[in-house]
Order: C-alpha cells, then structure tokens, then sequence
C-alpha cells in the first residue's frame, strides 16, 4: 500500500467517524424523554423498555411551570408470552381522577383476513367498578362478512356514560343518560363496490337487562366526523333534533317494543346534508343505526370506548 | 437526557440496561427470551386523535402508564407517542 492510498484511508475514516458523531450528536440532542420539560404538540419517543411485571410509570414534566397535559397517548411495541397486558394512563389531579385504559390484548386479536387487520380496544374512563366483557370478540372475518361484536357492560355510578365505536372517521356512540346494566352488540359489515371500495356498515343493538318503565330518558346516539366534530346529535327519540344538529330531516321512528315496556327502537335516517358529510367518510354509503333500549337496571355509568382497526382498501 | 422513570409513588423505578434495551424492574437473566434478537406478538393502539381523554380542571394533574401484565408474560414498548393540549396563544 502506498503512502497516498494510506494518507486517503485515514482521510476516509476520518470522514466516517466525523458523520458517526455528528448522528449521534442529533440522535441525542433530540432524543425527547419521558419527562419533558418543553411544549410542542406531540412527543415521538423510542423506548425500548422490556416489562415483565406489573408496573406504574410517571409521565410528568421536570418544569413546574410547563406542566404535562396530555390529551391522548399510542404505544407499540412486541408482547412475549400468551398472558394478558393492560396498559392503562391514570391521571390525578386535586379533586379528579380518571382512568383510560389504552391496550388490552383479551380476546380481542383478530385474524388476519383480507379485509380486517384487527382490532384494538380503547376504553376511556374506565371507572375501577365497572364490569365489561366482550361476549362475541371478532374473528375469522372476511369481505363481506358481518362482524358481531358483543359487549356485556355493568357501569358503576358517575356522570358519564357512553359506548362508542369507531369505524374508518366515524364515530358511532350510544350513550346512556344513568347507570346501566345490558349488552350492545355492534354489526360491522364490509361490501365490496364495484370499483374496488368497501362499505363499512355499522349497526348497533343495546339490550339492557332489567325494565325500567315510564320516564327513562332516551339514550343519545352521536356520530362523530375524524375531527371529532358532532355531525348528528340525537338525544330524544321523540323528535327530531334538527336544531341541535343544524342539518335538517333526521328522521326518528319509535316504536314501543311488544312487550311495552317503554322501550322503543329509532331509525335515523340521514338528510341529504348529512349524507355528503358522511359520504366523505365511508364512500358515498351511509350507516344505519339502530337502537333498542328495552330493560334497564340500577343506574351505573358507562364511558367505553373502542376502535375497529381496519384495513378494507 | 435520560428519561426520569418514577413509580407512582415518586420513586425510581429500577432500570438495567442491556444492548440499548430497558429492563424495567428485572435483571437480564430474569427474561426467558431474548428481547434483542427474539420478535414478540406486535401490538400497537391508536388513542389520537380520536382518544377521549378529559382534561382536568386543574393544570396540576399527574400521569401514571399503569402495567398489569400476567407472570410470565413481557410487553416491550418500542414506541411511545403522545400529544399534549395546545393552549392557545
């Protein structure tokens, strides 16, 4: 090896270490942690953290003066074992207390089909009391099929009181104006258009378990866009809520069950309006809600939450 | 900076490092896998956006990830990303 060739490799690894540092030094200058003490929107942060027992971890800010407030968290990451993992955020505050619980892997693995990659729970503000189960988990499902997913719910006592599911943008949520205990079962079906598109058609079927008669309110259906913007809101099956909603000829039937206990079922039929803002959502089709409150029992609350994470393009 | 990792109570939560890993509250020989070269069952969840969080009513709120997991069962976070309320100007 010559001098030259010599002088030029150690100019070369020269020039590799100089680039080896100089990424280093951004990885770690940018590197946010777990405590941040600056305010920009979203925090991205790699952990690589290995659990293997059950764990409370602190989220806080290291600046008294620029307090962490969190609107919402997504983690990912490789489960070893067949046990269960349930992760949830707790957040304490004088005279609050709210618990979100953001993963669970019981019995809500999907099989990986053609049409749905699976599913993921998202519960928000899990009271500690509250008993929920999935009756009928989702599996096996392919085009067309029609998903059942049953949900049996006891909900303590509180102010909220909601099962929500989410579907492509849209929200679909059933809430309850007290303490209730029942099941819901949401359809989720998938067609294949012509063109190559799926229709997502959602259903929802509330069954509560013990009558209640007379003055029960009506549960509230909402439909929320991506921007978690209220499209329609439905809160009295009695009239239509043309002016709550601003779009006009929402269509509401009751119908007093058989047994006349004060139950009813409601259709909402989407206006014109409506159906462009929801057209944008699940191409062009519009989903179909049904609710059927029929037997009520003690007054707990409910604010459940989950997202049908699909993939139908 | 590393991360300040506390348990609910304020403490330290222990942390061994290995190959870039964060054994959080074990020691290597604990794992009956290897979480550097073994692949688990991937998870992710979606909480953004359309993730209900409330805000609470005051600003001094505290925030706990708690783990339940069952013995013999690991989670490997590889990914954490969360957004903060952007008050307004």
């Amino acid at each position: 090896m010559t001098e030259m060739e010599e002088a030029n490799r150690h100019k070369l690894g020269v020039l590799y270490g100089a680039i080896v540092f100089l990424m280093l030094f951004i990885l770690v200058v940018n590197t946010p942690s777990t405590s941040l003490p600056k305010r920009p929107n979203f925090h991205s942060q790699l952990t690589g953290f290995v659990i293997g027992s059950n764990q409370d971890i602190a989220l806080s800010s290291n600046d008294p003066n620029d307090p962490l407030t969190l609107s919402s968290l997504r983690l990912s990451g490789e489960i070893y074992g067949a046990g269960d993992v349930t992760v949830k955020l707790k957040e304490d505050a004088p005279g609050w207390h709210r618990e979100y619980l953001v993963f669970s892997n019981k019995k809500m693995v999907l099989k990986k089909t053609d049409s749905l990659s699976g599913i993921t729970m998202l519960a928000v503000y899990e009271p500690s009391e509250m008993k929920l189960e999935i009756i009928s988990p989702v599996s096996g499902v392919t085009r067309g099929d029609v998903m059942p997913v049953k949900v049996y719910f006891l909900t303590p006592a509180g102010n909220v009181n909601r099962i929500e599911l989410f579907v492509k943008d849209a929200v679909y949520a059933v809430q309850f104006p007290e303490e209730t205990e029942g099941y819901v079962t949401f359809d989720v079906d998938t067609k294949k258009y012509f063109n190559g598109e799926y229709e997502v058609y959602a259903k929802m079927y509330v069954e509560t378990l013990v009558q209640q008669l007379g003055s029960y309110p009506f549960p509230t259906i909402t439909i929320k866009n991506s921007d978690s913007k209220k499209i329609i809101f439905y809160n009295d099956g009695r009239e239509a809520p043309a002016e709550e909603s601003g779009d006009e000829g929402i269509g509401v039937i009751p119908i007093i069950d058989n047994a006349g206990q004060g139950g009813a079922w409601w259709e909402i039929k989407p206006t014109a309006r409506l159906a462009e803002a929801e057209g944008r959502l699940l191409q062009g089709r519009l989903p179909e809600q049904l609710l059927r409150p029929r037997q009520v029992k003690n007054h707990l609350p409910l604010l459940w939450s989950f997202r049908l994470q699909e993939n139908l393009l | 900076m590393s991360p300040v990792l506390m348990n609910a109570a304020g403490k330290p939560i222990n942390v061994e490092e290995y190959e870039g890993l964060k054994l959080v509250g074990m020691s290597i020989a604990d794992l009956e896998f290897d979480p550097v070269k073994d692949k688990g069952e991937p998870f992710e969840n979606e909480c953004l956006e359309t993730c209900l969080i409330e805000r609470a009513p005051s600003n001094d709120t505290n925030y706990t990830v708690n783990i339940n997991i069952t013995n013999g069962t690991y989670l490997k976070l590889n990914d954490v990303i969360y957004l903060e309320y952007k008050p307004l100007p």
